[in-house]
């Protein structure tokens, strides 16, 4: 048993670090904190890519670097730590590709794999998964994928789809066998879909943030070539819970707001020395604590679960453990920041007054989605006494 | 990176959860606490005669010079079973006292027969106020002409006080303003020495042992006279550990044995772990569970590799203290009344998070240090 990271690992680290810290000075990006993932520069993954760092995790054979997951881990530690924008290939990096090499065809990987880890442009996925009436219940989809001839016929509507507005690709689950007598998880299928094609309708959905990031997206009538049909047909659902691990275990479930958490520190070390004493600091100082030490455990499951998939482990409950764990980490982060810096705290982005170098009070509003997305903590409860510990249905 | 045990650790691991669920069923764990020495002198015997009492001592006084990730192991299992015997105040505290402070005379005195298992130490470290006063400690220790110290004083929670050959405790010198306190040792049976049963919640023998006029000869002074505080530090951090381990195999049998009811239980014609308040309430001790194995071994292995790691250990004691007293508090929740009787197990593991939580210093002392650690 060891904690440590090696050398080469070390030496990883020290490499990202000193990039994303002259891509900052360089004013590329700007440190926003807020939504998973939410900013992206299609230069940014370009250079990330001329560094070998998109794909990384990828088989040589693809053009990746054959590291494990714990080095891909160790990149978007030190990206996340300053936010910086990965958006642009993050979700064709992690889900699309590996989803790609596992079921796709010798065309979909030779078409796809090398746009995604070079980041070439028109190259940006989304998912188009939840529908109105399929949430928690993904395998209740009720968009439909009608074969005909060599073509299917997609009709239907998807939500909370985000970046759909700006993606190029979307990434689809869609009903492909009407059989009633079948369960519904063996009726649906992946199917890869440009976002350019006529039929389909994108509408913004502003979020409680007041931002547009997710859509509502339509589909009337839209004809897709079966070559887009990814793996098999009817095994949509399957394909897609194998790859939760990857999505559950990602370190941006624990860093979305690092800055705030770093800030809070900064914060707290600057009050003025009278305001250091007491019944209030001895809380705040208790509770940052506290914080610490939830941030180190999150850190240590993040790793242990990459660690565990290096391993050839499908850790679907300990995945589910450290997205449990270091999504509502996060919620209790930004209210005990919140808490800390008082009323001022409310004040948004861009007012004169803003307390700290983030903006907290949005980190605070988007912290209500953080448990939803990739499954529900209810949901991902169930599968951890399910599949972890094994009661019953 | 590398979060499994290695071969032999698994080995090691699996020889001393055999051992202990074989000799140590809780029905011998019950009688243990009933008799009047407070551990079993058989299953002592056992494990001295399989060189656990010397996993981490040097050859030369009979010892296997393991690594502490070992010990850290032993008292995971223990914690499964909720052994009770002098292990932790004998082997951990006063064997790793003495091994690291004392002069070769001293060693070669207390550890061969300890690590045979036929000496018993403890040390007694909490003042009349329940606190680890080492570093001020409330006894005092009085010089003679003669040369010897005349101790006065009261420690209370001390573990087998009743047995012990030898008792351990810091002492400041009289009239020495300069120097700190200075670890001693006293024969457990000396003169002066009332030694009294303590009644806790968790039945394993404490005493309260009061010092009146124990005269104790300057040759038992362990380590420096005036450094007694520094001697205990390092022994206290690993204590801390390995208080951290026996947790967490206590956390882990309240898993296995809640989510085990949880099948077994039957209400409204289905098992009661099929409802999902009884899942989420599993779950997240399943979640708790993982966080505090993580934060405890990475302590252990820090430790285990001599690495300074103040903060670490910190951040594991207050983490394990609070996760694991809340999966007792949710356990007994879902036993619901048969857990609430004397009779049925679960509640000796209520107790012994109680216990755990409260021994060297709760979350809100250690997150105090770790608040001193990150700068605040
Ligand atoms: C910011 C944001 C971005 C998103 N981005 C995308 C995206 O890009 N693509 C995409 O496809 N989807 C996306 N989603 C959708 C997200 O995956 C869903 O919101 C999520 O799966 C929950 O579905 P729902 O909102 O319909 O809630 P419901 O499924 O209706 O759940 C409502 C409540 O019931 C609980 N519940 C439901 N079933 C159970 C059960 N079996 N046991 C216990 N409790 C249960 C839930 O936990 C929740 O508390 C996004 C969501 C958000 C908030």
């Amino acid at each position: 048993m060891n904690f440590k990271f090696t050398e080469s690992q070390n030496e990883l680290r020290r490499q990202v670090r000193e990039f994303v810290e002259a891509e900052l000075a360089a004013g590329t990006f700007k440190v926003v904190s807020k939504a998973l993932v939410a900013q992206f520069s299609i230069e940014f993954s370009r250079k990330m890519a001329e560094q070998g760092w998109i794909g990384i995790n990828w088989p040589k054979e693809y053009g990746g670097q054959g590291l494990g997951q714990v080095e891909k881990m160790i990149m978007l530690e030190e990206m996340f730590k300053y936010q910086a924008p990965v958006g642009y290939h993050f979700m064709g990096e992690r889900q699309i590709g590996p989803a790609l090499m596992k079921f796709g065809t010798d065309w979909q990987r030779d078409h796809f794999l090398p746009k995604i880890i070079s980041a070439e442009k028109g190259i940006m996925f989304c998912l188009l998964f939840s529908e109105p009436d399929a949430g928690s219940d993904l395998a209740a989809v009720s968009t439909t994928a009608i074969k005909e001839g060599d073509d299917y016929i997609i009709n239907g509507q998807k939500v909370w789809t985000s970046e759909g507005h700006v993606a190029d690709y979307g990434w689809l689950l869609a009903k492909t066998n009407f059989d009633e007598s079948l369960p519904k998880h063996r009726t649906c299928s992946e199917f890869i879909v440009d976002m350019k094609m006529p039929g389909i309708t994108i509408r913004p959905l502003i979020n409680m943030v007041g931002e547009h990031t997710f859509n509502e997206v339509f589909f009337d009538n839209v004809r897709i070539s079966k070559k887009y049909l990814v793996g098999q047909e009817d095994a949509g659902f399957k394909q897609i819970m194998a790859q939760m691990n990857y999505e559950r275990s990602g370190i941006e479930r624990l860093l979305q707001n690092y800055p705030v958490y770093s800030e809070l520190k900064r914060f707290i070390n600057e009050m003025d020395e009278s305001e250091k004493t007491g019944e209030y600091f001895f809380w705040i100082r208790d509770k940052m604590a506290q914080l610490e030490i939830e941030f180190t455990v999150g850190r240590l499951l993040c790793y242990s679960t990459a660690w565990s998939i290096d391993q050839g482990e499908t850790p679907t409950s300990q995945a589910a453990i450290s997205k449990a764990f270091c999504t509502q980490f996060e919620q209790r982060l930004n209210d005990f920041a919140m808490a800390v810096i008082g009323p001022n705290s409310i004040i948004r982005e861009g007012a004169k007054w803003m307390p700290l170098v983030v903006d907290v009070a949005a980190c605070y509003l988007w912290g209500v989605s953080y448990t939803l997305q990739g499954g529900s903590v209810e949901i991902l409860k169930n599968i951890i006494a399910q599949r972890g510990l094994g009661l019953p249905r | 990176m590398d979060f499994a045990l290695n071969n032999e650790q698994e080995m090691l691991r699996r020889s001393f959860a055999e051992f202990l669920t074989k000799e140590c069923p809780f029905d011998q764990v019950r009688e243990i606490k009933k008799d009047e020495a407070g551990y079993s002198k058989d299953i002592w015997k056992k494990m001295a005669r399989l060189g656990w009492l010397g996993l981490i001592f040097e050859e030369q006084y009979g010892g296997s010079e393991g690594s502490f990730l070992d010990l850290f192991v032993l008292f995971e299992e223990i914690g499964k079973v909720l052994l009770p015997s002098p292990l932790f105040t004998s082997i951990v505290l006063a064997g790793l006292l003495i091994q690291e402070s004392g002069t070769d005379e001293i060693k070669n005195k207390y550890l061969p027969p300890m690590i045979d298992g036929k000496k018993i130490l403890t040390v007694a470290l909490l003042n009349e106020k329940g606190m680890i006063d080492g570093d001020n400690p409330s006894i005092i220790a009085k010089k003679v002409p003669e040369g010897d110290f005349i101790i006065n004083g009261t420690r209370l929670l001390v573990p087998y006080a009743n047995i012990a050959d030898e008792i351990l405790f810091c002492a400041k010198i009289e009239g020495d303003n300069e120097g700190g306190p200075s670890l001693f040792s006293v024969n457990g049976r000396a003169q002066g020495l009332d030694i009294q049963p303590m009644d806790t919640i968790t039945e394993e023998k404490k005493y309260a042992v009061v010092f009146t006029n124990v005269s104790v000869p300057a040759a038992n002074i362990i380590g420096k006279i005036g450094r007694g505080d520094t001697h205990l530090h390092p022994v206290l951090q690993k204590a801390i550990v390995l208080k951290c381990g026996e947790m967490m195999g206590g956390f882990r049998q309240v898993v296995d044995m809640t989510v085990e009811y949880a099948k077994e239980r039957h209400q409204f014609g289905r098992p009661i772990g099929s409802f999902q308040a009884i899942q989420h309430y599993c779950a997240d001790m399943a979640i708790d569970l993982e966080g505090a194995l993580l934060i405890a071994y990475q302590a252990a292995t820090l430790i285990s590799d001599g690495v300074s790691c103040a903060k670490e250990v910190a951040m594991a004691k207050a983490w394990c203290s609070d996760v694991y007293k809340k999966a007792t508090q949710v356990s007994q929740q879902i036993h619901a009344g048969i857990g609430f009787t004397e009779e049925y197990n679960i509640q000796l593991f209520f107790k012994h998070a109680k216990e755990s939580e409260l021994m060297f210093g709760h979350s809100i002392f250690h997150r105090s240090k770790v608040a001193n650690e990150i700068g605040l």
